[in-house]
C-alpha cells in the first residue's frame, strides 16, 4: 500500500517536474529564437502596368471568370465580398449591353443606331476615363506613382491598392518609395522619412480618390463632348459606307429581287383590285378591263408611277406602253372568241342587238327606210338557212360569221360600218364559248401577273429603293448628306456671329435681312467677293460634276442595263415582250468586244465570215463569252425611267444651290451699278427706287411659286411686274458703251468663276424663275394676274425648279447651327471647367498635418524635435 | 435535484452581467439594431447624402486618417446624383433657347432622357427590392436589416473630444462577417438572445425550440446572402434596362398631361390615370415591338427584357431560398420524450 502511495506521489512529482521542465524548456527555445522568429512573408504583390492589348485580353478573362464564378455562387451559396462586388459590375456590363442593343432597334437610321452605340461606348469610356486621364494621371505626373495600383493578395484576389484608406497593404518596394520621397521632395534625413512618405502617398489617394466621387458624375460633359466631335466623323463615314453599299448591292440585285419575289408579303398590286380581273365570275372583258389589266400587268406602273415621278411625258409614255399591252390582251381575246363554227343564236336575240346597234330600219319591215346591207343579208340567211323549235327561232352562228366577212370590206360608211362591227361583237357575246374566253384572259392574266409582272416588278422595286438609298430625299440617302453638308459649307462662308445666327433663325423676314445685309457687305468689295464666289461656285460645281453627275449618272446606266437584262426572261408570245424588244444590244460595243476577244480587227473578222457578221452570231458569241453580257444592252425606255428618277432626284438640290449663288450676284449687280443702269435702260431714264429693289429682293430671297401672285405683284407694282422679272432674270441684247457683257448678264466676277456648264445650268434656273413667273401674268390687262395660268403644281416640282428660298433655307440652317452654338456656349464652359478645377486642385495634395512631428534623425529621434 | 430545464428568463440579461442601467449606458454608445419604420431607408440615404457632402468629402480632401471605406462608399452617391442631373440638362437645358419647331423637337429626346434616368434608378431599386422581399416572405431573413454603428475616431487636433461618430451599416451586407453578435444583443435586450434565432428557425419547418438555433442557421444565412445578393447584383441592372427600355417608347415623348379642370385632388387623381396610361401602352409597344427595320429585333430584345426581369426575380428569390426548409428532411426522432419507459 505504502509502496503504491509513494509511487503514486512520486508518479505526481514526476510528472509536475517533467511539465515544469517542459515550460522551461520551451522558454529557453523562445528566448533563443526571439529575434530569428518573423511572421510569415507576404504573398501578395503589386500588380505590373501592362499594356492596352493585354489589359483587354485580361479583362475579358476576368469578365469571363466573373461568370463561372457568379455560376458557383448561385449554386453553391459560397462566396466572398470582394467577388460579390466583382458580380455588381458584370450586372453593369450586362445591363447596359441591353440597353444599348435595344436602343440600337429603336433607331429608324443607321447613323442614329451608331451614335447608340458609340454614345453607350463613349458613356462608359468616360466613366473610365475620367478617373484615369483626370485624377491619377496628373497625379502620377505630380507625384510619381498611381493611386489606381492595382495588387493581388494572399488569396489571389485584384484588389485596388488604395481602395481603403485604412487598409493600404505595405507592398511597395524601398525603392520605390524612395523614388516617390524624391518626387515628393521630402528630406531624407528626416527620421523614418519612409513612413513620412508612405503617410503622404496614402493622404494623396484619398483625395484623388475623394474628388473621383466629387467629379466623376460630370463625366456625362465629356462623353457629349466626344460624340459632338465623333457626330461629323460617324456622318461622313456613313455617306461612305451608304456609298459603297449602294454600289455592291446594285452587284446583287437580282439575288435581292429573287429574295423580294419569295416574300408572299410583296405585291405590286392590291390583292383585291387583282381578284377583279382574274376571277372569271367578276370579270367584264371590255376596253375598260383591259386597260386596267395592262396598268396592272406593266411593272413600272405599280412602282414608278404613284411614288416617284412626276414627270409627264415620263408617265404618258408609260401610259403608252400599257395601251399597247392592253391592245394585245384585247386582240387575243377576241381572236378566241369569234366564231368556231358550232352552236346557234336565237333569231330575237339577233333582231333587237342589230335594232339597237344598226338601227330601226331593222323593224320597218315595209322598207320605207333603205336597210343596212349587213341586216339584210342576215334576213336573207334566216330564210334560207334559220329553223324553230318549240316556237323559238334559230340560226346557225357559222352563218353570221359568214354574212359578216363577206359585208364587212363592203361597207363603205364608216359610222355604218363601225356600227355593224359592234353588232358583230355584241353577237358574238351571245356565243356560248365566250366564258371559256374569259376563263382564258383571267388565267393568262393571272399567269403573266405571276411569272413575269411579280418578278419584273420586284427587280423594279428593288432597284428603286437603291436609287432611293442613294438619291432620295430620305435624311439617311447619300444625296441628302451631301446636300446638308454643302449647305453648311456654304453658311461658313458667310462668317456668322452667334447675334446674326440668334436673330437670323426666328422667322424669314430676319433671316433675309441679314443674309441680304452679308451678301451686300461681301459683294462692296472685289476682293471679297472674289473670293467668296468663287468659293461657292466652284463647291457648287463639284457637288454637281463629281456627286450629282458623275456618281448618279454611272450608276443609272449600269442599272438600265441590268433591268434590261432582267427582260430577257419574258416569253415572246407574251404582251410583256414589248418591253423586251425595246432592249437591243449596243452592235457598235458588240463587235467591238468581239474583235478584242478575238484579238483582230474587225475588219478581218468580216474577212474571214465572207462578208459581214450576222448579228446574232455576234450576240451569241458575246453571251458566251463576255463576263457581263447585259453591260452591252440598254433599253431606251429604262435609260428614260432611271434618268428622270435621278435628274428628279436632284434637281431641287441643284437649283437651291444655284438660287444662292443668283443671291449673291444679284447684291453684286446692285453694287456694281449695272442693275439700276438696266432698270433705267428698261423703264426709259427711271430711277431705280428703294421700293423697287425691295420686291427684287423680295423675289430673290423669299419668292417660291406659289405665294407670288400674293406677295409680288398685288402689292402695286404689278405694273412695273414684266419689267422686274426682265431686270432679274432676263439676258438683253444690248451692249452698253465700255461693258463687256449686255444688260442682265451675270456679274463679271460671277460669270468669270463658273465654268461652262455651270453656267449654263445658272442660265436654266434664271429662265426658269422668268417663265414660271412670267406665265402668270395677264398680258393682255397689264398689273394682273392671269388666274388660268395659275400653275397648281405639287411643292416637290416647285422646289426642283426653283429651288429653296434663300431667306428660308438660310433661317433652318441658322436655326441649326444656333442650337448647336447654344448648346456648346452652355456646356463647353461648364466641361472645361470642370476638367480644369479637378486637374489644379490637384497641385495641393499631399499636405500631411502632422509633418512636424517627423523629427531630424541629428535630434535623435521620433517626436524630438516637437 | 431540481430537473427540467433552465429557465431563460432566469438567465442575466445579456452575456457580461452588466447592470441593466450600465447595459442601457453601452448600448446607447455601441453598435445595435435600430427599428425598422417604412422611412428607415429614406432617412439613411439622406442622412449618408448630408454627410457625403458636409463631412466624408471635406474630411477625403483633407486626407483625413479617418476616412474609411463606409465613406468612400456612401460618396459613390455624389456621382449618381449629379451623373443624372447631367445627363437630364445636357438633354433639356438648352433646348428652351431654342426656336419653337427646334424646342418641340428636342424636348422629345430630352423627355425620354429624363424618364430613363429616373426609370433607371428606379428599376435598379424596384429589382433588389423584389429579390429582399421575396427572400424574407420566404425565410424570415430581412437583408436589409439596419443598423448603428459607432464609429471611434483619431483625434483631428490637440483638444478634439468630438470621436464617435455613427454609419448606417446593414446586418447582413457583408458575407464574409455578417454582425450575427448584434442580433444575439437583440435578443437579450428583449430577455431571449435566440430570439430571432427561433423565429427562422420555425421559418425552417422545426416545430420544437432548438437548444442552439444559432449554430444550426448560421451557416444556412450566409448562404443565402451570398445567393440573394449575387442574383441582386445581376436582377437589379436587368430591371434597370427595362426601365430604359420603357421610357425609350413613343408613348413617353409626349409631355403626361396634367388636368387643367377639377379640384386639386382629381388633377393629380388625372395626372396619375394620365401616367398609367402612358406606362401601359409603353409596356405594349416594347412588347409588341417597334415597327421599322429592326422591327422583329426590337419585339426580341423588348420581350426578353420583360420576362427576363421577371425570371432573374422569381428564380433570384427560389435560388436562394432552395433548400431552406432542412427540417423537413430531418428524420423524424424516435424517441418519445413524454412516454416514461421502464427499465427491467
Amino acid at each position: 500500500m505504502d509502496n503504491k502511495i509513494n509511487s503514486s506521489i512520486q508518479n505526481n512529482q514526476y510528472k509536475q517536474l517533467s511539465k515544469a521542465i517542459a515550460e522551461q524548456d520551451a522558454y529557453r527555445a523562445f528566448l533563443v529564437n526571439a529575434n530569428s522568429i518573423a511572421p510569415q512573408p507576404n504573398r501578395a504583390y503589386l500588380l505590373k502596368s501592362r499594356n492596352p492589348v493585354s489589359s483587354v485580353i485580361i479583362g475579358t478573362y476576368d469578365t469571363a471568370k466573373d461568370v463561372v464564378e457568379l455560376g458557383k455562387a448561385l449554386a453553391t451559396g459560397k462566396s466572398n465580398d470582394n467577388q460579390l462586388g466583382r458580380f455588381n459590375d458584370l450586372g453593369m456590363k450586362l445591363g447596359s449591353l441591353g440597353i444599348a442593343s435595344y436602343l440600337f432597334t429603336k433607331r429608324g437610321t443607321s447613323t442614329k443606331g451608331l451614335m447608340e452605340f458609340i454614345g453607350a461606348a463613349s458613356f462608359f469610356a468616360s466613366m473610365a476615363a475620367w478617373p484615369r486621364l483626370l485624377i491619377s494621371e496628373p497625379i502620377k505626373f505630380l507625384y510619381g506613382f498611381d493611386i489606381r495600383q492595382q495588387y493581388v493578395d494572399a488569396q489571389g484576389r485584384k484588389k485596388r491598392l488604395y481602395l481603403d484608406n485604412q487598409f493600404v497593404p505595405d507592398l511597395y518596394s524601398k525603392e520605390e518609395i524612395d523614388r516617390v520621397a524624391d518626387k515628393l521632395g521630402i528630406d531624407k534625413t528626416t527620421h523614418d522619412y519612409r513612413e513620412l512618405t508612405k503617410e503622404k502617398m496614402r493622404t494623396i489617394a484619398l483625395q484623388g480618390n475623394t474628388l473621383w466621387m466629387l467629379t466623376a458624375g460630370f463625366s456625362p460633359l465629356l462623353t457629349s463632348m466626344i460624340c459632338n466631335l465623333a457626330e461629323r466623323g460617324v456622318t461622313k463615314y456613313i455617306i461612305n459606307h451608304n456609298c459603297s453599299k449602294a454600289i455592291k448591292n446594285l452587284d446583287n440585285i437580282e439575288k435581292m429581287a429573287a429574295e423580294k419575289i419569295k416574300d408572299p408579303a410583296f405585291n405590286i398590286v392590291d390583292a383585291k383590285e387583282l381578284k377583279v380581273l382574274t376571277d372569271p365570275v367578276l370579270a367584264e372583258p371590255d376596253k375598260q378591263y383591259f386597260r386596267h389589266a395592262a396598268t396592272l400587268l406593266n411593272p413600272f406602273h405599280a412602282i414608278l408611277n404613284a411614288r416617284d415621278t412626276d414627270d409627264a411625258n415620263l408617265i404618258a409614255e408609260l401610259n403608252n406602253y400599257s395601251a399597247r399591252i392592253s391592245k394585245i390582251l384585247e386582240d387575243e381575246f377576241e381572236s378566241k372568241r369569234v366564231f368556231r363554227g358550232k352552236g346557234v343564236l336565237r333569231y330575237e336575240d339577233i333582231t333587237e342587238i342589230l335594232r339597237e346597234r344598226i338601227g330601226d330600219s331593222v323593224a320597218d319591215i315595209q322598207g320605207n327606210v333603205e336597210e343596212s346591207e349587213f341586216v339584210s343579208k342576215i334576213k336573207e340567211a334566216f330564210t334560207n338557212s334559220g329553223y324553230e323549235v318549240d316556237g323559238v327561232q334559230y340560226l346557225p352562228s357559222k352563218h353570221v360569221e359568214d354574212v359578216y366577212n363577206t359585208v364587212i370590206d363592203t361597207i363603205t360608211d364608216p359610222s355604218e360600218k363601225e356600227n355593224v362591227m359592234r353588232a358583230y361583237k355584241d353577237l358574238a357575246k351571245l356565243q356560248p364559248n365566250t366564258r371559256e374566253a374569259v376563263e382564258d384572259v383571267c388565267k393568262n392574266i393571272k399567269d403573266i401577273y405571276n411569272t413575269q409582272t411579280r418578278p419584273l416588278g420586284a427587280m423594279v422595286a428593288t432597284i428603286s429603293e437603291f436609287l432611293n438609298a442613294i438619291g432620295g430625299q430620305k435624311y439617311e440617302s447619300v444625296q441628302t448628306n451631301i446636300h446638308l453638308s454643302s449647305l453648311d459649307e456654304l453658311m461658313k462662308s458667310l462668317n456668322l456671329s452667334y447675334k446674326e445666327l440668334k436673330e437670323a433663325r426666328l422667322n424669314p423676314e430676319s433671316a433675309k435681312t441679314i443674309l441680304s445685309g452679308k451678301l451686300g457687305k461681301i459683294a462692296s468689295s472685289d476682293d471679297k467677293y472674289g473670293k467668296f464666289i468663287s468659293d461657292i461656285t466652284s463647291r457648287q460645281a463639284k457637288f454637281e460634276s463629281s456627286v450629282i453627275d458623275n456618281f448618279f449618272g454611272s450608276i443609272a446606266k449600269r442599272v438600265s442595263s441590268v433591268l434590261s437584262n432582267a427582260f430577257d426572261t419574258i416569253p415572246d408570245d407574251s404582251p410583256l415582250a414589248i418591253f423586251k424588244k425595246e432592249a437591243r444590244y449596243d452592235m457598235d460595243k458588240v463587235k467591238k468586244f468581239v474583235a478584242d476577244d478575238l484579238k483582230v480587227s474587225y475588219e478581218e473578222l468580216v474577212k474571214r465570215n465572207g462578208g459581214e457578221v450576222p448579228d446574232e452570231k455576234l450576240i451569241g458569241y458575246l453571251r458566251k463569252n463576255a463576263p457581263n453580257p447585259q453591260m452591252y444592252r440598254t433599253s431606251p425606255l429604262m435609260q428614260k425611267v432611271i434618268q428622270s428618277f435621278v435628274e428628279e432626284k436632284s434637281a431641287g438640290v441643284k437649283a437651291t444651290g444655284h438660287r444662292y449663288i443668283l443671291e449673291a450676284d444679284f447684291e453684286r449687280r446692285l453694287k456694281t451699278g449695272e442693275l439700276e443702269a438696266y432698270w433705267k435702260y428698261l423703264t426709259g431714264g427711271q430711277e431705280l427706287g428703294d421700293d423697287v429693289i425691295k420686291v427684287c429682293r423680295d423675289i430673290m430671297y423669299d419668292g417660291t411659286m406659289n405665294d407670288l401672285a400674293n406677295k409680288f405683284y398685288m402689292k402695286g407694282n404689278g405694273i412695273e411686274a414684266p419689267k422686274i422679272l426682265q431686270l432679274l432674270f432676263k439676258q438683253s441684247d444690248f451692249v452698253p458703251e465700255g461693258a463687256k457683257a449686255p444688260y442682265g448678264a451675270l456679274s463679271e466676277l460671277t460669270s468669270n468663276s463658273c465654268d461652262d456648264s455651270l453656267l449654263a445650268k445658272l442660265k436654266e434656273t434664271r429662265s426658269n424663275f422668268y417663265n414660271i413667273y412670267g406665265k402668270m401674268l395677264d398680258h393682255a390687262r397689264p398689273g394682273h394676274i392671269d388666274n388660268s395660268a395659275y400653275m397648281p403644281s405639287s411643292p416637290k416640282v416647285q422646289y426642283s425648279m426653283l429651288g429653296k428660298a434663300g431667306s428660308e433655307l438660310f433661317m433652318e440652317t441658322a436655326s441649326r447651327k444656333f442650337n448647336d452654338r447654344t448648346w456648346m456656349r452652355i456646356f463647353l464652359p461648364i466641361t472645361a471647367g470642370v476638367m480644369a478645377l479637378t486637374v489644379v486642385s490637384q497641385l495641393f495634395f499631399g499636405k500631411v498635418k502632422n509633418e512636424h512631428l517627423y523629427g531630424k534623425k541629428e535630434n535623435g529621434g521620433v517626436n524630438a524635435s516637437k | 435535484m431540481q430537473t427540467g430545464q433552465i429557465k431563460l428568463v432566469n438567465m442575466p440579461q445579456n452575456s457580461y452581467y452588466a447592470s441593466d442601467e450600465a447595459h442601457k449606458k453601452l448600448s446607447s454608445t455601441s453598435d445595435r439594431i435600430i427599428k425598422k419604420t417604412p422611412l428607415t431607408g429614406a432617412r439613411i440615404v439622406a442622412d449618408k447624402l448630408v454627410n457625403s457632402v458636409f463631412t466624408y468629402a471635406p474630411k477625403g480632401m483633407q486626407g483625413s486618417r479617418n476616412s474609411n471605406f463606409y465613406e468612400f462608399l456612401s460618396m459613390g452617391l455624389i456621382p449618381n446624383i449629379t451623373g443624372s442631373a447631367a445627363l437630364i440638362a445636357l438633354f433639356n437645358l438648352a433646348n428652351s433657347k431654342f426656336r419653337n419647331p427646334d424646342r418641340a423637337y428636342a424636348a422629345i429626346p430630352g423627355r425620354k432622357m429624363a424618364y430613363g434616368v429616373v426609370f433607371y434608378a428606379l428599376g435598379k431599386w424596384l429589382g433588389s427590392k423584389f429579390i429582399n422581399k421575396g427572400v424574407e416572405y420566404k425565410t424570415g431573413v430581412d437583408l436589409e436589416m439596419p443598423y448603428k454603428k459607432v464609429v471611434t475616431e483619431l483625434p483631428e487636433y490637440k483638444g478634439d473630444r468630438d470621436l464617435t461618430r455613427v454609419e448606417y451599416h446593414r446586418v447582413f451586407e457583408s458575407a464574409d462577417f455578417p454582425r450575427f453578435d448584434l442580433i444575439n444583443k437583440m435578443g437579450e435586450q428583449k430577455g431571449n438572445r435566440f430570439l430571432w434565432w427561433d423565429k427562422i428557425a420555425r421559418k425552417m419547418g422545426f416545430k420544437t425550440r432548438l437548444n442552439s438555433p444559432d449554430q444550426t442557421i448560421q451557416d444556412k444565412v450566409r448562404e443565402i446572402i451570398v445567393k440573394a445578393t449575387s442574383a441582386k447584383y445581376i436582377s437589379s441592372y436587368i430591371w434597370a434596362a427595362l426601365g430604359v427600355a420603357l421610357a425609350a417608347q413613343e408613348p413617353f415623348e409626349k409631355p403626361i398631361i396634367f388636368p387643367v379642370c377639377g379640384t386639386k385632388r382629381e388633377r393629380l387623381i388625372g395626372l396619375g390615370k394620365n401616367f398609367a396610361t402612358t406606362l401601359k401602352d409603353s409596356f405594349l409597344d416594347l412588347y409588341n415591338g417597334n415597327p421599322g427595320k429592326y422591327m422583329y429585333a426590337s419585339k426580341i430584345l423588348g420581350r426578353t427584357l420583360i420576362f427576363g426581369a421577371l425570371a432573374s426575380t422569381v428564380l433570384g428569390v427560389f435560388n436562394a431560398t432552395r433548400g431552406f426548409r432542412i427540417a423537413d428532411n430531418q428524420p423524424d426522432t424516435q424517441i418519445d420524450i413524454d412516454r416514461e419507459y421502464e427499465v427491467h
